[in-house]
């Protein structure tokens, strides 16, 4: 079985089809299709779990458990789901519970400061994410035209703010915009009434839109 | 709260483009009459659009290269 690294997607119905017959061959312990289903989802998996986690290392233990898990529950595919939602699934429960985690720690942290989490105890994260921007503008190498600059600004900028969304908002963010799931899909993938759902998305909107403001002022945007 | 739901509930979708053209009419006279919300809405907009922009990532080799030793090795218990 040789893996390689792609950027596969099914999109249309005929592929789809054709992932749902590798899933099938899968399941009658076909290695070869599994190694398949990985190429073919390996990318748009690991860039939902990076969007989701905010962590590389992270996304890429994430990203092999998810196929782990999906090797182990394969006879639990029932086609009913398309096979990347049934996947995203899986990648979608290990992410929040690694978010929640880490959730966890970043505030015994700043609880053992003893003002939990203070305007002081908030500046100094607000400190350490403004250098770990800088970090990760420098790490993006010598400066480009200036476009280009500006959306790598734009993106780091974006990045934070997701890392200070609660797990909950990042979700239904993450589901919508960067992987393009419809309402209903979010909802049942979720476990949420329709309505519930879209509240819990506007939420997160203005979240966002709240971490963004320093960033956007300074565009103009806001 | 319900109420409170809907409403933002209907906010989402107008954010998203979803909303029908009844919908969407009654939601553009009340933004219209209020340049706050309006404001709010746009914002959310450009937020919406920046998440959207963010690059595709491609995933390193090792996770392909992980996954191929555990086939190879037997795959995991079933």
């Amino acid at each position: 079985v040789k893996l390689a690294s792609s950027q596969g997607q099914a999109t249309t119905a005929s592929s789809r089809a054709e992932d749902a017959e590798l899933f099938r061959r899968a399941q009658n312990g076909d290695r070869n299709a599994f190694g398949q289903i990985v190429q073919l989802y390996q990318d748009r998996v690991y860039n939902a779990v990076l969007r989701l986690v905010g962590d590389r290392d992270d996304a890429r233990d994430l990203t092999q458990e998810t196929f782990t898990r999906a090797l182990v529950k394969i006879d639990t595919f029932r086609g009913e789901a398309q096979p990347y939602t049934w996947l995203f699934r899986i990648a979608l429960n290990l992410s929040i519970g690694e978010l929640r985690k880490a959730r966890r720690h970043r505030t015994i942290s700043l609880d053992a400061g003893g003002n939990g989490e203070s305007s002081a105890a908030r500046s100094s994260a607000n400190d350490q994410q403004g250098a770990a921007l800088k970090d990760r503008l420098s790490r993006d190498g010598a400066a480009g035209p200036d476009d280009q600059v500006e959306q790598r600004e734009q993106n780091a900028a974006v990045l934070a703010a997701l890392d200070r969304l609660d797990a909950e908002y990042r979700a239904v963010l993450v589901m919508r915009d960067v992987e393009g799931f419809d309402y209903q899909q979010m909802a049942d993938l979720l476990g949420l009434p329709l309505g519930t759902l879209k509240s819990r998305l506007f939420r997160a909107r203005i979240a966002l839109r709240d971490e963004l403001r320093p960033y956007m002022e300074g565009r103009g945007k806001c | 709260m319900a109420n409170t739901e809907n409403i933002e509930a209907k906010l989402a979708a107008y954010v998203d483009g979803e909303l029908d053209a009844s919908e969407r009419a009654e939601i553009e006279q009340h933004l219209a009459a209020n340049p706050q919300h309006r404001k709010l809405i746009e914002e959310l907009r450009v937020a919406r659009q920046y998440l959207r922009q963010l690059p595709r990532e491609q995933a390193p080799p090792d996770v392909a290269e992980a996954l191929n030793a555990q086939l190879r090795a037997g795959g995991a218990a079933r």
